[in-house]
């Protein structure tokens, strides 16, 4: 991963307890422990979970990382006419003082500070978002991952506010979602329309999409492999939005893997990897959207054969993160994971 | 699906302390949930400001936790009246810690900081959890006074609605064990405080970063700072406060090369216990400790210097209303390394059967510096129950009645009550009853000790001190003005003496004598202070030096040849000496 300059990386996940990511980050130098009392600096995350907050904030050793509640709330936090009322933090502020505030009207305000708090902790040179849920999930939470990602996309053409003056060249998103039988029509349409457009602006798209998929009658590619159709047209949505803010995409990494749930049923996850760098023309998306319809550009993630040399080498790389993640657990007398 | 929420019911009395407290300081309240912790054996106890933002609050303990019907009971009424209160047992179970809260006050004393929190509890005992939602009432500042002066005008005391709660039975998980207790709703004007104060910051004082405290001792060295220590708390951030009351409040173990005190055998017998019980506070990832550091002052004397030379028993009469017996305290006298300085240490100890009835026993020490201690919060008198901080350090000396000036920043002291004292505690556990007997009793015995054995003490040795670096002064005053002397005569001088000669003649005939003797040969100059011309002129101690000097150099003077020479001499000299004042 390359940065602009010689500055430590900002790195903003959605973590949970495990932390492997950031124990992984550690371990490739990319983020410092700090010998004096084994802090690790310039991560920040989000977490609704109140122990695995305070248990991550404990983890990472600084005060002040982390933030508290759900990123999607967070980040899509909307005005209604009450909180509209207090555009800053120091209005906030001074309507909080009010003790009688009804619950409903304290947490949107709650919500609100939390908002610009996240806002003004933008921008990041790398963000994780493992969001473990539904890209698409059913209505009326529908598409509120994909906004997230939107808005994010945007936050990060801030100029810091902590005094580094951070201005973003490039930056590493991964995104992680889910996707399983359960799609909804109203997220296939999306997609449809999103491909539909793709086949219509780039002739180039639709020979591909002809060539490989043997028609460019969106309905027959559905109805023969709904999957596919899914993972070449997710990327497509987040590249729609990283032009809107002058950004290029380029994926690094496009993979998935498939797992079954608590009633048995399975389910796909899948992972994107992109740098996105400041463009000055306009940045055109369909690079990204031809890689994501390439199906050799995917790359399916097996069960591990232990037996294996990959097998071997993927748990053993594992091992040394859990073991650095369990080397900061014990000193901060929290519960180990497993060893892998 | 409805909500079922329950109420919260309090006695008025419990209702009065949570309208007082609500102002109070964040550290009082918070003490309570260690307190809560150390009783019920945890090992750990780790709180989470949200520093810098203060937007949550969490406090968790790998303790024994709370189980359902115990939590139950404390919101129906049981508040103030404790279960540890009315169980016999004195001592925790596993660590034998003496029992700290009595009055299950711990819960509510959040109320302080915030309106509604989120409990969590995995009882060892019983193997069951529940999680629980509190709701402090919305009253306003005015309308809890209203109510605590309707309920005052009372006989009977009134139950009264102090909020609500909602709770659900979780699944017990061992790992899990204690209590755990989060908020997002803090108090604004407790969040605004801790963040306008920020400007205050001691870090940022001390080694100018805005940074979190990367450890504890930053933390103290920040406060202590070396030559430049902070005069006051006050004149440092709230969180900066709450850090130091905490620690101080908490039953931690004492910083041994920060702290001289560690040096007596009976606080090494302390510090053994308190390492015993094995109870750790963290605040922010800062695992605290207690926080005086003893000696502390401007020239950065430290523990690592000092060594107790020897002890003495000093006996006082300890009158307390018609009450009088002779108590003993013994005297360390502290000495430090690579300086002329020398402090002092007194070890106490206290014990009475019938203190209106009922036994009192404490012991403790006092030490005493030279100069000021810094900050101020240690300067003072701090009592513990229980190895608990009741309030801060007094710095009134418990109200000690007499005028001592600058000497009562100099002493530091802490009281600990082994027997006695529980009933003169006030439902805050932060003060006392000051009318109760016990507190009466341990206010005279500090007064009598400070005022018959301490603070006479320290103004002997002050006046002591005092003159012998006034004639080390002198001294070197001296030998500059010689130097300086041999250099514009050109006469081989060593020294001046004074010397008074016997005066028997006519004082007529000794006017015609000189005062000064000029002895060439021993390199002296001697002047007579029993001349009659001179003797008017020392009656002035502080000015003597000055009138030596001016008298030798008129008389040198009048040795020259000629008025134009005595002149220039006399005037030379007198240049060489107003050049020195």
């Amino acid at each position: 991963m390359r940065i602009g300059d010689d500055r430590p990386i900002r790195y903003f996940t959605l973590c949970a307890r495990s932390m492997i990511d950031v124990f992984m980050l550690v371990g490739e130098g990319l983020l410092k422990i700090d010998p004096e009392n084994y802090s690790i600096s310039r991560v920040q995350f989000c977490e609704c979970d109140q122990e695995q907050f305070a248990e991550i904030r404990e983890m990472i050793a600084r005060e002040d990382a982390g933030f508290f509640g759900q990123l999607e709330n967070v980040v899509l936090f909307k005005e209604d006419d009450f909180t509209a009322q207090f555009p800053t933090l120091e209005s906030i502020s001074l309507k909080l003082e009010d003790e009688g505030l009804e619950l409903e009207k304290l947490d949107r305000l709650l919500l609100k500070r939390t908002h610009f708090n996240v806002r003004s902790s933008f921008p990041y040179d790398f963000i994780n978002l493992d969001f473990c849920q539904y890209y698409y999930p059913h209505p009326p939470g529908m598409l509120r991952v994909n906004e997230t990602v939107d808005r994010i996309l945007d936050w990060q053409r801030r100029l810091s506010d902590d005094g580094e003056n951070v201005n973003l060249q490039e930056f590493v998103l991964a995104v992680t979602c889910r996707y399983d039988a359960q799609f909804p029509p109203e997220a296939e349409t999306r997609l449809t329309e999103l491909i539909r457009s793709n086949c219509t602006l780039s002739p180039q798209y639709k020979d591909q999409v002809q060539k490989t998929r043997g028609t460019v009658q969106l309905e027959e590619w559905i109805g023969k492999d709904r999957e596919d159709f899914f993972f070449s047209g997710w990327p497509k949505d987040i590249a729609r939005s990283a032009k809107e803010y002058g950004w290029s995409m380029e994926i690094l990494d496009y993979v998935y893997y498939r797992r079954y749930g608590d009633e048995n049923n399975p389910y796909v996850i899948a992972c994107l990897v992109a740098r996105f760098s400041r463009s000055n023309l306009a940045p055109d998306y369909i690079p990204p959207a031809l890689f994501a319809l390439n199906r050799e550009n995917r790359k399916f993630i097996d069960e591990i054969d232990r037996g294996s040399v990959e097998g071997r080498q993927v748990v053993e790389s594992l091992g040394r993160i859990v073991a650095a993640r369990n080397e900061q657990a014990r000193r901060k007398h929290r519960p180990e994971l497993p060893n892998p | 699906m409805t909500e079922h929420w329950e109420p919260i019911v309090l006695s008025a009395k419990v209702f009065g302390h949570l309208a007082q407290g609500l102002y109070r300081t964040p550290a009082g309240a918070i003490k309570e949930l260690i307190s809560n912790s150390f009783d019920a054996d945890a090992n750990l106890v780790r709180i989470h400001t949200g520093f810098p933002r203060f937007e949550t609050f969490s406090c968790e303990d790998d303790g024994t936790g709370m189980s359902e019907d115990e939590f139950r009971r404390l919101m129906n009424r049981g508040i103030g009246s404790s279960y540890k209160r009315i169980s016999p047992a004195t001592v925790t179970e596993v660590y034998k810690r003496p029992l700290i809260g009595r009055l299950g006050l711990g819960i509510l004393s959040l109320a302080q900081i915030c309106t509604r929190f989120e409990i969590l509890s995995h009882h060892k005992g019983t193997k069951t959890a529940f999680r629980a939602t509190i709701q402090f009432p919305p009253y306003t500042r005015q309308e809890m006074d209203k109510i605590v002066k309707r309920l005052t005008e009372k006989t009977e005391d009134e139950q009264v609605f102090g909020g609500k709660y909602q709770l659900f039975k979780e699944q017990y998980d061992p790992v899990k064990k204690g209590v755990r207790v989060f908020t997002k709703y803090l108090r604004e004007s407790f969040r605004k405080r801790m963040r306008t104060t920020l400007q205050r910051f001691a870090n940022k004082k001390t080694f100018g970063t805005s940074e979190p405290y990367k450890t504890f001792q930053v933390y103290l060295g920040s406060i202590y700072g070396g030559s430049k220590p902070v005069q006051s708390l006050n004149l440092v951030s709230d969180y900066d406060q709450l850090l130091f009351g905490l620690a101080l409040a908490a039953p931690l173990r004492y910083i041994e090369d920060r702290n001289l005190v560690i040096q007596l055998p009976m606080m090494r017998d302390r510090q053994s216990r308190l390492l015993n019980f094995d109870f750790q506070v963290q605040v922010d990832n800062l695992s605290l400790a207690n926080p005086v550091w003893l000696p502390s002052d401007r020239e950065g004397h430290s523990a690592k210097q000092c060594r107790l030379a020897g002890s003495e028993k000093r006996s006082f009469e300890l009158i307390d209303g018609p009450a009088k017996e002779i108590c003993s305290a013994v005297q360390h006298r502290v000495t430090v390394k690579n300086s002329d300085v020398q402090f002092n240490l007194y070890e106490i100890s206290y014990a009475n059967d019938n203190v209106a009835g009922s036994q009192l026993q404490f012991n403790g020490y006092l030490f005493q510096q030279t100069g000021r201690l810094y900050p101020r919060d240690i300067q003072g008198v701090l009592i513990r129950l229980q190895n608990v901080a009741i309030g801060k350090y007094d710095n009134s000396m418990l109200s000690y009645p007499y005028a001592e000036g600058p000497r009562y920043s100099m002493v530091s002291s802490e009281f600990f009550i082994q027997r006695g004292f529980e009933d003169a505690l006030n439902i805050d556990r932060d003060s006392f009853n000051e009318l109760h007997p016990h507190y009466i009793r341990l206010q005279s015995y500090v007064h009598s000790l400070l005022h018959d054995v301490i603070f006479p003490e320290t103004w002997s040795e002050e006046k002591e001190r005092n003159k012998a670096r006034r004639d080390q002064a002198a001294e070197a005053r001296e030998s500059k003005f010689v130097e300086r002397y041999r250099k514009t005569t050109g006469d081989s001088i060593r020294s001046i003496q004074r010397v008074e000669k016997p005066r028997t003649e006519q004082p007529t005939s000794a006017l015609r004598e000189s005062p000064v003797e000029f002895k060439g040969r021993r390199g002296q100059i001697e002047i007579d202070r029993n001349h009659p011309l001179l003797k008017p002129l020392f009656r002035r101690r502080k000015y003597a030096p000055l009138v030596e000097k001016l008298v030798v150099a008129f008389e040198r003077s009048n040795h020259e040849s000629t008025a134009p020479r005595r002149r220039e001499l006399f005037y030379k000299l007198l240049a060489e000496i107003f050049s020195d004042l």
